[in-house]
């Protein structure tokens, strides 16, 4: 099982992926539309995230494909204001699997944002220890399970989806593999270019 | 990490993902609502193809979270129609559903990669990987970033710094998203085992 992608530790995997500048500049604020700011408000505004009225540098990054931003945004907003799991489930989800891939950006965003939609700084400990550390239900465990299933073989196991499909319909079963593949091509993207951490984010390192 | 793919245990890899059926049943052809069929003819649009007389399995399973479907739909039609070209693209689809042991995405893009000039011997060679002897340097550099991303959900310095030789910067945005968006299928369909459709064999396909 990989986790912090094979990192020796949070801060090595941090040095790895943020210790040079990002491969790709933002867009400067007088190249960036009036819809870029819209955009912004409708997906802090699904995910429960306070207004600041600011363009982040990674999504001024990500307008030098203003394309692909669009539709990256409204995949994030389906999920996050339309999706069938709870917001509680769906951090899990997307903590463990940034966890995982080693992504200190999403990390750091996701630790505050599941903070405040209701997981404890015990929760979040334990999402670094995954799914056999004691203290889970069977149903928390299986979620955390399902995302490392998926990132190490690509599927769910019968034992795991047994587990799920106990709680949650089709919509949701359905649901779960998109959600995790998703956030795993944006923890791909942010690695891969090196994303500057906002100040409030301290990365992998972050609790 | 897995970067060598199941080439060693296909048989056993078939069974695990696409097995005796479906673990959720797709739609009726009948209860897919206009709407969600006015989405799949516009992606088929999108791709050159008439209007279908059936819809595929998969898209009838997804459309059961329509939400998800929509979204699902817009994000292939935005990677079929986008900045890396559709040679290249087809390339890294074809390591990703190799790498992920995904049967229905490489039955499916053994297809569509030759449509797009893709070479049987170069899709045999696609199995190998970015070491095989005989590819150019881009395209070794896109299968080493398929490897990368997929082993270690980063392109390493040495990959982004030949791939960026040819790509600007907007298309060195899309490959790590379009790559997340195709292992992402490989997740889904491998969890739900969806049903691979006539003419596609599956990882057996070349």
């Amino acid at each position: 099982m990989t986790v912090l992608a094979g990192a020796p530790s949070a801060a090595a995997r941090d040095a790895e992926i943020n210790g040079s500048p990002p491969k790709i500049a933002p867009l400067a604020e007088n190249e960036l539309s009036f819809d870029a700011l819209e955009y912004c408000r409708k997906l802090r505004l699904a995910m429960g995230v306070p207004e600041n009225g600011q363009i982040p540098e990674v999504t001024a990054t990500m307008l030098r494909h203003p394309v692909l931003n669009e539709v990256q945004t409204d995949v994030g907003i389906m999920l996050n204001a339309r999706g069938t799991l709870s917001h509680r489930e769906r951090e899990l989800a997307v903590l463990r699997q940034a966890w995982v891939t080693g992504s200190p950006y999403e990390w750091g965003e996701h630790v505050d944002i599941g903070k405040r939609l209701g997981l404890s700084a015990e929760d979040i400990e334990r999402i670094t220890a995954g799914p056999d550390a004691p203290g889970w239900s069977s149903h928390d465990a299986a979620i955390l399970r399902g995302v490392d299933e998926l990132l190490s073989r690509y599927r769910i196991s019968d034992a795991t989806w047994a587990v799920l499909a106990e709680s949650w319909d089709d919509k949701q079963l359905l649901e779960f593999p998109i959600l995790v593949g998703v956030y795993a091509a944006t923890a791909m993207q942010q690695n891969s270019i090196g994303a500057r951490l906002r100040p409030s984010n301290p990365g992998l390192t972050h609790r | 990490m897995n970067t060598t793919g199941y080439g060693d245990r296909i048989a056993a890899r078939m069974a695990q993902t696409v097995g005796d059926g479906p673990r959720i049943a797709a739609l009726e052809d009948s209860e897919m609502s206009g709407e969600a069929r006015a989405i799949v003819d516009a992606v088929r649009a999108s791709a050159g193809a008439g209007p279908a007389a059936e819809v595929p399995d998969y898209m009838r399973t997804i459309a059961k979270h329509p939400g998800m479907f929509k979204s699902q739909m817009d994000t292939g039609k935005l990677f079929f129609n986008g900045l890396i070209p559709p040679r290249q693209r087809e390339l890294a689809v074809l390591r990703i559903g190799w790498l992920a042991g995904a049967p229905y995405e490489w039955g499916e893009h053994v297809k569509i990669a030759q449509r797009y000039g893709v070479t049987p011997e170069e899709i045999e060679r696609a199995i190998v990987g970015s070491s095989a002897p005989g590819w150019g340097e881009h395209d070794a550099a896109i299968l080493r970033g398929v490897e990368e991303l997929i082993g270690d959900f980063a392109i390493g310095g040495e990959t982004w710094a030949i791939l960026a030789k040819s790509w600007d910067e907007a298309q060195m945005l899309e490959f790590p998203a379009m790559v997340g968006q195709y292992v992402a299928i490989a997740f889904i369909q491998n969890s739900y085992r969806a049903r691979l459709a006539p003419e596609n064999s599956g990882l057996t396909l070349r």
